[in-house]
């Protein structure tokens, strides 16, 4: 037999962030903070709700779901609602404010085609930096790196710097590394504001949020 | 059937860890990233130059000669009869790479930016990387250095002093790199939220050279005044001084290298856990 087991489960999970700009109030804070044996700079320290609220947003708030594996999940909500927040913990970007994600297998998130993309490098240099970015080792992209150039359909100028691309050419070379990501999370369709994290674990499993076209 | 799999997860993200995790299975893991970025560093700089990589040499070597027509021409402090702009040149080199992965690492999170914000990897890496690319230049200037003495050394305006302190250099490079690097990540810590500190030491790490062996050789300052005392507290002393005994054959007091070493390690330890405790949520706030 073979239980379908999770392979992310978030345990009530909330993101603070605070609003308004950096200056010497938040520095102040921030000493405050640190001397109360807070978790100190760099993130907002537990300090009684009352005093705080005016100025914090809680992006999200006691989160708690688990994905199975083999299983899809989409996230649909308004402007703000929180799926970039919750796709930026997942993939680790950030750290949550409470609670605990735990994962099986390698993820890898796509908040952005072409993330790293160095303007001065050419074409092929960016291919292998990106996806060592994403996380593919050299070997992988030595081996899928033919069929990257071939899916980007940009072979005539593999060898220009990207500054000298098209946005449109540069959108098509992000999109063949993504879509020969393992685990390959296919890119978002439509507007590059979405995001996508695929998590694979012997099944494929899919792990989405979708910001509103 | 009661569910009896033993619970193993790949990876667990807690909202508060534990500052001193640094998880260097998960480094390794990423050594090819560190591989790439160091090349794109390299690859980037020069691209658009017509002399590429030789202005990894003319940067220093166009400083030794200013100091040698400055301090050793018109000051008169150079020293016995290595030609000025070979003394200065070695160690013009290791000051630079010092003061260039100080600056360097500590804008390594602003740098990278772009990318903090939109995927994961150990934060750790891109000044990791920044400082071996670094090294790479350096490493280069070392060696032309030695083909410039060399050419000097056949003009017969060179002689080389004769000790041999070539056991020392990795040492030297290990404690440079490494005081640097925590230096520098100790900025980038610091500075991820408040960019007040990366203003004050650029300008820090100059006025530091004239508190080291760099213009004068140790021997010329009086035993016992204020700048001996500054000079020997700068941990950049002993190295600076160890690179040029070993670089022109001239002496060299190792116990020098003492002090270095614990100022190293204190450094670097901070530097770590500071920027351990800050790295998690630099997405926020850079």
């Amino acid at each position: 037999m073979s239980n379908p087991r999770n392979v992310i489960e978030a345990t009530d999970l909330s993101k603070r962030y605070r609003l308004g700009v950096t200056d010497h109030a938040q520095l102040v804070d921030g000493f405050k903070a640190f001397f109360k044996g807070g978790e100190g700079r760099g993130e907002l320290a537990p300090v009684s709700e009352g005093q705080r609220s005016g100025r914090d947003f809680w992006a999200l708030r006691g989160v708690t779901f688990s994905v199975q594996e083999g299983e899809v999940v989409g996230v649909i909500g308004r402007n703000g609602a929180g799926k970039s927040t919750l796709l930026k913990l997942l993939s680790r970007i950030t750290k949550p404010t409470t609670g605990r994600i735990r994962m099986r297998g390698r993820s890898a998130s796509l908040l952005e085609v072409g993330t790293g993309f160095h303007p001065e490098l050419t074409g092929a240099e960016n291919i292998r930096l990106n996806g060592a970015i994403m996380g593919m080792r050299r070997s992988e992209i030595a081996a899928k790196f033919d069929e990257i150039i071939a899916f980007s359909g940009i072979e005539h100028h593999i060898d220009t710097p990207i500054k000298r691309y098209s946005t449109g050419m540069k959108v098509r070379l992000g999109f063949a590394v993504a879509a020969h990501l393992d685990p390959a999370p296919r890119p978002p369709p439509g507007s590059l504001d979405q995001g996508a994290l695929q998590h694979r674990h012997e099944g494929e499993i899919g792990f989405r949020c979708g910001g509103a076209p | 059937m009661p569910h009896t799999r033993t619970e193993h997860w790949d990876v667990v993200v807690e909202a508060t860890e534990p500052w001193w995790r640094v998880d260097l299975r998960e480094l390794w893991r990423y050594r090819d990233l560190i591989a790439l970025l160091i090349r794109r560093d390299l690859l980037a700089i020069y691209k658009q130059t017509v002399l590429g990589p030789v202005w990894q040499i003319l940067q220093p070597l166009l400083t030794a000669v200013v100091f040698a027509v400055v301090f050793g021409f018109v000051g008169r402090v150079h020293a016995s009869d290595v030609p000025p702009v070979l003394f200065y040149l070695a160690a013009v080199i290791p000051w630079m790479f010092f003061a260039n992965v100080i600056n360097r690492t500590s804008q390594t999170l602003v740098w990278n930016a772009a990318l903090m914000t939109k995927v994961y990897f150990p934060r750790v890496v891109a000044p990791i990387a920044t400082t071996l690319s670094t090294m790479v230049g350096f490493l280069l200037q070392v060696v032309v250095f030695i083909v410039i003495a060399f050419i000097l050394h056949l003009n017969g305006a060179f002689t080389w002093a004769g000790q041999d302190h070539f056991q020392w250099f990795p040492l030297l490079l290990l404690l440079m790199t490494l005081l640097a690097f925590g230096t520098g990540i100790l900025v980038a810590g610091l500075t991820a939220r408040y960019r007040d500190l990366g203003f004050l030491v650029g300008f820090s790490v100059q006025l530091l050279m004239y508190a080291s062996p760099v213009i004068f050789p140790l021997s010329m300052v009086p035993p016992g005044s204020t700048l001996d005392v500054l000079i020997r507290l700068n941990p950049m002393t002993g190295p600076i001084e160890g690179f040029r005994a070993v670089l022109l054959g001239s002496s060299f007091d190792p116990t020098l290298l003492v002090h270095s070493s614990f100022v190293t390690v204190g450094v670097l330890v901070i530097g770590l856990v500071v920027f351990q405790r800050v790295q998690r949520s630099f997405a926020d706030v850079i």
